[in-house]
């Protein structure tokens, strides 16, 4: 035997044995005759070379071999004909027939097998396996987080007996708010009304304070009659509820319950609190229970009540000492809570009400007011219903929004695993030519799909949290703390993560049980017509789809930051510089009336002494910051309004250096001086729209005003410009300014201008406030950004979380739209090769290419703004300062949309035009 | 419209060496080596190694030997032909060589014309 036989002989032996028996002496031969044909000498170079490729050639066939051994070997054993990878020298799987029969134990092992393959499939594929992922992702996630909110905000059902009988009752007087809060002894008819009401009951939310051991806690809390917690079915979990008797006679009974939360808090969940005092508002209070967890009284969702008084004590808990407004028909302060009668619909009980109110103005005939009584489903009410009216519209939209996500979210999924689809295409034909049963290749799909929906499933359950956390974290700038039950909704999560594994399936099963039942050769061959424009075609039509709902998406956004700027832009009628503000509570404080003077004067001097301070102002009322309350009023030369003898009119108390500090300009006449003292002449100011609504005739300077009750008129000595009030969107109302120092009021806030930071200046403020009397009781410190923050905080809100939407949807819609140019060259590789390596230059490819790109963007871009057009319509009402069909926006949106559509196009058209022609060529 | 060649090239010719009837490994090599003109060397491994892969595809499949073909070495000599979906399958590669041709061919016209 020659060497290099002996040679070749020996190489042999790494093949594996099987092989080596079947091919072995054809392979010799075939050395043989190659050796042969080298010639007699053929000179070391070239016989280096030869045994050089011939030992490569065999080397490189020794993996492949052995595969196929093992293979073969295994399919012997096993009886699952379950396909293994191509191995990178192309070899052909082993299509071992599967016997019929199997046992579990072989199941199971070719299910594990299926999903080795499975991971191993998609790690080697790891841009699809992360675009997959994401997607689903984000759709999984946001749809969950966004419906757990929405969920705790409007759908959640209170832990009540019987709820679905429990309604909230509320006053309506003409020219006032439709759901506004009812008076005592209205109430108390309702209560006792046969034809109406089971049991019913009244509360109030109240600021108030607790002393603690080591500190003063500012808490809200509700006055609450003694009916409402039998009514609602709550037991206290610790010691009792409170008795009828502690609630007859104002004032008489300190009692209180603690709330769950703050008793674990504070009290750190210890019974023995029960009986022990607390002092609440100053004064002591017996605690006579607890209420249970999840109870979080009935102000509202998201605000919790830390401790309940008997409605009662509720005026002495918040400090008033005035405690006729139980017997005033007209004060109007108290909300109700009733339980319908057994069997009685809304219908019935509204009939009921309406005849009741009927009774009560034939029965008090003295009072000018008119009653309704409105009636609205306890469950139907998260806030109160004007707040609701306006809330979940806005909700809708986050929903709709968040649900285009998905939608988006979805068809990336869709056009990728179509991708793969049409990748595989090859891949699959070519194992079924190989007898691979349809069968384990739709298996392989599946487990595949079914791995990378739970990969998306899981990814989309942290997203989930992650959300979740940071809108329980998120403060709205609210005085009161806001909490919200946002556990995960795991009904919500199952239900998406389903939904999202059948989309999964159906796009990755679909193409190969479409494309396991073609003939193989056609395959092979790769069809050509209908069935492959057809997908080509599906793809386009998904990003179009996207780019459209980018296009929507982007277009809301835009017109929610448009809305957010004019909102910023608006003239409130003050000047909206940096000022610090805090706003102290005289009356839940305990400071008597008759001190209220005296004390805003030495809080104001004090306060102009402060380092830095340029301008401070004392007023009861600060446009935005709280409630300017309403007096009644007759103005001479004026008839009696339609509905009562007097006017309504809002009013403030400001300080001679109000509108200076606030920036409100002066019309005719003169500011408040301090020579409106008490004793001196009564004086008012008026504002603009004052001044049309009661002397339209002229000069309102010199005429006078009368407060109802009172004989001595209030003369106008000046008039000032409107200003907003309570919100941006209000009309323009009348208001009376008068003296504080003439009528000083028990809201107490200091506004402060100067040359430290705002905050600093807040913060120096309540220091200051603190060290005149720590029991004071602050309700708010502030800047004015964050006070005017309040109002713009809805459209801020709007326009962050569309804006947020909208670039996500673009996101999406850009790796959708990547993919799909990604995905069209790589088709067309060879072609491009062909046009490449017969002159074309890198310019024209890539115009070629981009061409079928952006006219694909363009249609779904024209549909989007379509729709986005028609849609605008719909928020109109939520728009502010801007149309539905701002020019600004639908032109900049659909530039941004365009530019970012042919980046993402431009950059796989590049790619492109790079590839070696040589190479194109040879691409498979 | 996309060209795919959807057989690796050892395969093609491995395949259009049978078109001109059944044979054995060692001929194959000098068919394929013939058509391409000396510019694809089976080696070996290589070529029985996609004997083995065609015949597990059900491309090609082993026939009767042909009493024409005396045996030059002791050992066997396995012969392999086409099967139909052999057939199917080359018939298809030819096609997208031709059109690939037919692309060249336009282009070139147009390069001209210009």
């Amino acid at each position: 035997m020659s060497p290099g036989r002996r040679y070749y002989a020996s190489l042999l032996r790494l093949l594996p044995e099987g092989f080596r028996e079947r091919r072995g002496p054809e392979l010799l031969a075939s050395f043989e005759e190659m050796r042969r044909e080298l010639g007699l000498r053929p000179g070391a170079a070239r016989l280096g070379a030869f045994y050089a490729r011939l030992s490569f050639d065999l080397l490189r066939r020794v993996g492949p071999e052995r595969s196929r051994a093992a293979r073969r070997a295994r399919s012997a054993n096993s009886a699952d004909s379950s396909l293994q990878g191509r191995s990178s020298s192309g070899s052909l799987s082993d299509p071992a027939r599967t016997p019929r029969g199997r046992s579990l134990g072989q199941t199971l092992e070719s299910f594990l097998r299926d999903v080795r393959m499975a991971i191993r499939s998609l790690a080697k594929r790891p841009v699809f396996l992360l675009v997959a992922t994401l997607s689903l992702a984000i759709g999984i996630g946001a749809n969950t987080a966004i419906f757990s909110v929405v969920h705790a905000v409007f759908i959640k059902k209170y832990p009540y007996r019987a709820p679905e009988e429990l309604v909230r009752v509320y006053t309506h007087v003409p020219g006032r708010s439709e759901y506004g809060t009812t008076s005592f002894p209205n109430y108390r008819d309702m209560r006792d009304f046969d034809e109406g009401f089971q049991e019913a009951a009244a509360f109030k939310t109240v600021m108030t304070r607790v002393d603690l051991e080591d500190e003063t806690v500012r808490v809200m809390g509700e006055g609450v009659s003694q009916t409402l917690f039998p009514m609602l079915g709550v037991e206290a979990i610790v010691g009792r509820t409170f008795l009828p008797e502690e609630d007859e006679v104002p004032g008489t009974h300190p009692v209180a319950m603690l709330g769950y939360g703050f008793w674990q808090r504070a009290y750190g969940g210890n019974p023995e609190i029960v009986g022990k005092d607390v002092r609440i508002g100053g004064l002591p209070y017996t605690i006579v229970g607890v209420t249970p967890e999840g109870f979080r009284g009935l102000s509202g969702v998201g605000l919790t009540a830390e401790v309940f008084v008997p409605l009662s004590m509720y005026g002495i808990a918040s400090g008033l000492t005035d405690l006729t407004h139980f017997e005033d028909r007209l004060d109007r302060r108290f909300s109700v809570v009733a339980r319908m009668a057994e069997g009685m619909s809304l219908e019935g009980a509204r009939a009921g009400l309406e005849v009741l109110s009927n009774q009560l103005q034939e029965s008090n005939p003295e009072v000018e007011q008119e009653w309704k009584f409105p009636l609205v489903p306890l469950q139907d009410v998260a806030l109160d219903p004007e707040f609701d009216s306006t809330a979940e519209p806005f909700a809708g939209v986050l929903m709709a929004a968040a649900g285009l996500i998905v939608l988006l979210a979805c068809t990336n999924l869709a056009s990728f695993l179509l991708a793969q689809a049409a990748n595989r295409r090859k891949e699959i034909a070519l194992r079924m030519a190989l007898g691979a049963s349809r069968a384990s290749l739709v298996r392989q799909v599946f487990v595949e799909t079914i791995l990378l929906a739970l990969l998306g499933g899981a990814a989309g359950l942290l997203l989930a949290q992650y959300t979740l956390a940071l809108v329980a974290g998120f403060k709205p700038p609210v005085a009161v703390p806001i909490t919200l039950d946002l556990g995960l909704n795991g009904a919500v999560l199952l239900f998406t993560f389903v939904v999202s594994a059948l989309a999964g399936l159906l796009l990755g099963v679909t193409p190969a049980l479409r494309s396991t039942k073609l003939q193989v050769a056609p395959t092979l061959k790769d069809e050509t017509g209908p069935g492959r424009y057809r997908r080509l075609s599906l793809r386009n039509g998904l990003v179009a789809f996207q780019v459209a709902i980018s296009m929507v998406l982007l277009v809301g956004g835009g017109l929610f930051v448009r809305s957010l700027g004019a909102a910023r832009a608006t003239d409130m009628g003050f000047s909206t510089r940096e000022a610090g503000i805090v706003w102290i509570d005289l009356a839940a404080s305990g400071v008597p009336a008759a001190q209220y003077r005296t004390l805003t004067q030495e809080l104001t001097n004090r306060a102009q002494a402060l380092p830095g301070i340029e301008s401070v102002t004392s007023t009861s009322h600060v446009p935005f910051l709280n409630h300017a309350s309403g007096g009644f009023y007759t103005i001479p030369g004026m008839d009696a309004p339609a509905d009562g003898a007097e006017y309504n009119v809002q009013r403030a108390e400001v300080d001679p250096a109000f509108f200076e500090t606030m920036g409100i300009p002066l019309r005719i006449g003169r500011p408040f001086t301090m020579d409106d003292r008490p004793q001196a002449p009564p004086v008012v100011i008026v504002n603009e729209t004052a001044v049309r609504s009661f002397w339209p005739a002229g000069d309102p300077i010199g005429k006078e005003l009368f407060p109802l009750g009172s004989e001595q008129g209030l003369r106008v000595v000046g008039v000032v410009g409107d200003t907003k009030i309570s919100s941006l969107r209000e009309p323009a109302k009348p208001l009376f300014y008068f003296p504080l120092s003439q009528r000083p009021d028990w809201d107490l806030i200091l506004v402060a201008r100067g040359r430290p930071e705002a905050s600093e200046i807040a913060a120096v403020l309540r220091q200051m406030v603190r060290e005149v009397d720590p029991d004071l009781l602050i309700l708010e410190t502030k800047t004015m950004e964050e006070n005017i923050g309040v109002i713009l905080f809805p459209a801020r809100l709007a326009a962050m979380l569309l804006g947020v939407f909208g670039a996500l949807a673009l996101t999406l819609a850009s790796i959708g739209l990547y993919g799909a140019v990604s995905f069209s060259v790589s088709q067309r590789t060879h072609e491009v090769g062909i046009r490449m390596s017969l002159g074309a230059d890198a310019r024209a490819v890539i115009g070629m290419v981009m061409k079928g790109a952006l006219s694909v963007v363009l249609i779904g871009g024209g549909l989007g703004l379509a729709a986005a057009l028609g849609l605008a319509q719909l928020i109109r009402t939520v728009l502010y300062g801007v149309g539905p069909w701002d020019p600004a926006t639908l032109l900049g949106i659909p530039l941004l949309l365009a530019c970012v559509a042919a980046f993402a196009a431009w950059l796989p058209a590049r790619r492109a035009s790079r590839v070696s022609p040589v190479q194109a060529l040879k691409y498979e | 419209m996309e060209i795919v060649m959807a057989l690796k090239k050892h395969w093609f010719h491995i395949l259009l060496a049978l078109a001109e009837g059944p044979t054995h490994g060692a001929e194959i090599r000098r068919r394929v080596l013939k058509h391409t003109r000396g510019s694809l060397e089976l080696y070996p491994a290589m070529l029985y190694g996609s004997l083995e892969d065609l015949e597990e595809g059900g491309l090609i499949h082993a026939v009767d030997e042909q009493t024409d073909h005396p045996s030059r070495r002791s050992g066997r000599w396995r012969h392999v032909g086409l099967t139909p979906a052999g057939r199917d399958a080359l018939a298809a590669d030819t096609d997208e060589y031709q059109e690939v041709v037919r692309i060249a061919r336009d282009l070139l016209a147009k390069e001209v014309s210009r």
